[in-house]
Formats: C-alpha cells, sequence, structure tokens
C-alpha cells in the first residue's frame, strides 16, 4: 500500500482529502506545517507528499526547499496543493523540484488522477 | 428691488486656460508645441516659453500620445469616431500620479489647424481601482480553502452514493455540489479579472497547435458534456498552422466558451467547435444549440459585470467573457458573437499566427 503524507493545516481539507485518499486504498499520514512536515518525513518514508503552500512556521516553498537539499527525501515526488494558483507560485514551486500543482479547489477524482500518474513517473 | 448684475471684467481665453487645474497643451499641424499651460508644464517638468516650436515627440516623448496626435492629424481631423483617450503614469514632484489624456483635433473654419491635449489628474481614481483589485484579489484567496473542503466532502458523499442519500437527501446534496462548481467559477473569474485589472497578467509566446489547446481545454469539462449527454464535434483541418499565443490563456478562452455553452444548451444537445485560416489568422468558434442570444446583447455580454436576464443564466459574476476579450485583445485579436434567438450562438475569436519571414528569421538566427 503507497504512503501519502498530506501537508495541511486546514482540518477540514485534511478530512476531505484523507477520506479521498484511503477510498483509493492509499495509507495517508498529516502533518500540519512544514516542520512537522520534515520531521514525518524522516519518520513515515511516504511515497509521495501533498503540500499546502500556506502554512504556519515553515511555509510550504520553504519544506519544498528543505526536502529536495536533503539525500534522503529529494526523491520523494511532492505535489503542491494551494489556493494560491498563481503563475509564479507555479514556477517557483516548479522551479523548486515539485512535481505536479493543484489549485485549490480540486474535485477527489482530479486529485487521485494526478497522483496516480506522479506514482507512475516516480517508479 | 431690481439687481443689477455684475460685469465681469474681460479675460483673455489665454488667462483662462493658465489657470485651468487641468494640463493643456495645444499642438499645431505639424505636432509642433504652439501652446502649454503651467499645470502641463509642471505635469511634463517643462520650461513653457522654451517648450513653444518644439516638436511635441521631442519635447514630451510619450510614444502613444504622439502617435495619438499623428492619427488625427494624418485624418485631418475627420473620420476619427471619438478623441484619442489615454491612461499616463508619471511621477511629478517625486509623486507617482495618473492621468487622463485626451487628444482632440483643433479645427477653425472646418479645416485642422492642429491638436489640443487636455490631462485631467485620475490618480485618486486609479488608487481607488488599484485597492479594489486587491481586495477582489485577497478575497478570491480566501474563498479557495473553505471551497476545497466543501467540493471535496460533497463530491465523496456523491460518489460514495450512500445508502441514506437518496430522494430529496440526493437533490440537497447535488444542490450543494452545483453551487460549490459555480462559487469556484466565480472565485476564479474574479481572481483573474482582478489581477488582468492590475496588469499582472503576464504573455508568454509559444507556438501552439489549435487541436491541442482544445485537448487540454476539455479535460475540466469531461464530466459536465457526459452528465448532459451533449455531442461535442470539433472540426480542426490538420493542416491548420500553429498559433502563436499565450497558450495557457488562450486555452482558458476555450474553456470558458465551451463551459458556458454546456451551461445553455439543452440535454443532448450538441457543441461544435471549429478553426480555419482566413486573412493570415486563425478563426475559432464554439457554436452551441442552446436558447440564443438577443442581437441587443451582442456586445453588452463582453462587458465585465453583465448579466443577461431571463435567459436560464446560471448566475455568473459577468466576467467570463470580459476576460476572454481581454486575452484575445491583448493578442491583438478580436471576439464577437453571432446569434439570433432560439437558434444558438456561435462565439468566434481571433488568434495570430507568426508570418514566414518571422520564421525564416528565427531559423536564420538559431543556425
Amino acid at each position: 500500500m503507497k504512503k501519502i503524507l498530506l501537508v495541511e493545516d486546514e482540518k477540514n481539507i485534511v478530512l476531505g482529502v484523507s477520506i479521498c485518499l484511503r477510498s483509493a486504498g492509499l495509507e495517508v499520514s498529516v502533518a500540519e506545517d512544514g516542520a512537522d512536515a520534515l520531521k514525518k518525513l524522516e519518520t513515515d518514508k511516504p511515497d509521495l507528499v501533498l503540500l499546502d503552500l500556506v502554512m504556519p512556521k515553515l511555509n510550504g516553498l520553504e519544506a519544498l526547499q528543505a526536502m529536495k537539499a536533503n539525500e534522503a527525501t529529494r526523491d520523494i515526488p511532492v505535489i503542491v496543493l494551494s489556493a494560491r494558483a498563481q503563475e509564479e507560485d507555479i514556477q517557483r514551486a516548479t522551479e523548486l523540484g515539485a512535481a505536479d500543482y493543484m489549485a485549490k479547489p480540486f474535485r477527489p477524482e482530479e486529485l487521485l488522477t494526478v497522483i496516480r500518474r506522479v506514482l507512475k513517473e516516480s517508479i | 428691488m431690481a439687481q443689477h448684475k455684475r460685469r465681469l471684467p474681460v479675460v483673455s481665453a489665454e488667462t483662462v486656460l493658465q489657470s485651468l487645474p487641468e494640463g493643456t497643451i495645444v499642438t499645431d499641424a505639424t505636432a509642433a508645441i504652439r501652446f502649454i499651460n503651467k499645470r502641463a508644464a509642471e505635469i511634463f517638468d517643462l520650461n513653457p516659453v522654451e517648450s513653444i516650436g518644439q516638436l511635441f515627440a521631442a519635447a514630451v516623448g510619450n510614444y502613444s500620445l504622439n502617435k495619438a496626435i499623428h492619427k488625427i492629424i494624418a485624418a485631418g481631423g475627420k473620420c476619427l469616431p471619438e478623441a484619442e483617450t489615454k491612461t499616463l503614469n508619471i511621477t511629478v514632484g517625486g509623486n507617482e500620479r495618473y492621468f487622463k489624456a485626451v487628444v482632440s483635433p483643433l479645427i477653425e473654419e472646418e479645416t485642422l489647424v492642429g491638436t489640443v491635449l487636455l490631462f485631467t489628474d485620475v490618480t485618486h481614481y486609479e488608487r481607488a481601482d488599484r485597492i479594489k483589485n486587491q481586495f477582489v484579489a485577497t478575497v478570491s484567496h480566501e474563498f479557495r480553502n473553505p471551497l476545497t473542503s466543501i467540493v471535496l466532502a460533497i463530491e465523496l458523499l456523491l460518489a460514495g452514493r450512500q445508502p441514506d442519500l437518496c430522494g430529496e437527501n440526493l437533490a440537497l446534496a447535488q444542490a450543494i455540489s452545483d453551487d460549490a462548481e459555480r462559487l469556484t467559477r466565480l472565485v476564479s473569474n474574479l481572481l483573474n479579472f482582478s489581477r488582468m485589472e492590475a496588469g499582472e497578467i503576464k504573455m508568454e509566446l509559444e507556438r501552439v497547435m489549435v487541436a491541442e489547446m482544445v485537448e487540454t481545454a476539455m479535460i475540466p469539462l469531461a464530466l459536465q458534456l457526459k452528465a448532459k449527454n451533449i455531442k461535442l464535434r470539433i472540426l480542426i483541418p490538420d493542416d491548420l498552422p500553429a498559433v502563436y499565443v499565450d497558450a495557457t490563456k488562450a486555452t482558458w478562452i476555450l474553456t470558458n466558451l465551451v463551459g458556458n455553452a454546456i451551461r445553455y444548451t439543452p440535454e443532448d444537445g450538441e457543441i461544435t467547435i471549429s478553426a480555419c485560416l482566413k486573412e493570415k489568422k486563425i478563426f475559432v468558434s464554439v457554436c452551441d444549440s442552446g436558447p440564443g442570444i438577443h442581437p441587443r446583447y451582442h456586445e453588452k455580454i463582453f462587458e465585465k459585470y453583465t448579466q443577461v436576464k431571463g435567459n436560464g443564466s446560471s448566475g455568473g459574476a459577468g466576467l467570463g467573457l470580459a476576460i476572454a476579450k481581454e486575452i484575445v485583445e491583448a493578442h491583438g485579436g478580436k471576439i464577437w458573437v453571432k446569434s439570433d434567438l432560439g437558434k444558438g450562438a456561435c462565439f468566434r475569436f481571433t488568434l495570430p499566427i507568426k508570418e514566414k519571414e518571422e520564421l525564416l528569421l528565427e531559423e536564420d538566427s538559431v543556425s
């Protein structure tokens, strides 16, 4: 079973995304901010990260940068989820090594399609 | 008691012009400055005496104003539907200010003798507009998180086909889903428009095939097409040249036009997307079999915040077509609609192609 780390501080989004992923046979762990995400990357060893950009403590782009700078975590694919669907953010996240980008709001099946594609590409 | 009218002292026109709070410049028919009032001299940081006799382009150096002056002169002051209006951003005395500039023909005995330029300070309007745009952008950002959990929750409930979700409960759940989608569309359009108004959207031009754009544009609409069982016909010739556009934005126009077409087309209806090459441009059409649009609204629907009432509209902000128009015009193209009530609507727009000469030059520089 593939493990997904969801990094998101909005509780209701965590609820929806978790149910969506579990119903598709994926295992989910949750981090509430960027700093928590970096810790859980080490302990949970996920196959893929869903990363929100606007978060307390360490924000999404900073967490992504730190993750890509670490040899142990740099190959884990990251899909950025963000309300800030601006072109500069997409560009910045891509430059930092994000595999894909989802603008909020998204439907469950859209999220699953992107996750499946990214997981397939990363094998 | 009889009132005696106070007689005004005789004042010269020049005194009046010098006292105006608006900047005024008069040129002759060779575009040389003949008069400049105090305010205009202050705006452009000019010496009012020295600038007399200088060409406008040399003294002021503003390209678009100079172009407007020459356009009026070339037309002999005739066949101009309206005076040329521009908005200028100028730093006056260290402060950034905005001016509305109107260039009009100066006519004497039915002959064009020059042009008159009038500069009105509109900084306070510009500032208010900028604050409004920022506010709209912030609000639409903030709406996205709650919208995400609503969309996820309701779609999961509907997809799970909960056993107790039937009859009226199912209808209620469907209502939440439909309106969450509508809110999503509203929020995206508001954000796009506020950014476009603020001039934040950059154009990144590339060569792209119309067929590819259509394919990408249809991805987010596949579910809606299926739900209404609408037949989609795509008529694009294989040998159609590539367009030279900002692919993301041009694709957005297609998604928006087809999205509208789906909303207004009845179940089992038909939508046709076609493209052809004409006059060195690509013409793209999106035609539907919906209720059509009364000719009186054909121009108005492209204005922002416009809604045509009583045509089964699904209640948007009236921004989709205004954004489409901005994007098309940013590419130097045109967008319009052909429609009669009861006969469906055909939206058409033009996109540029790269001239052969430009392509050859590019290849040369590569080799």
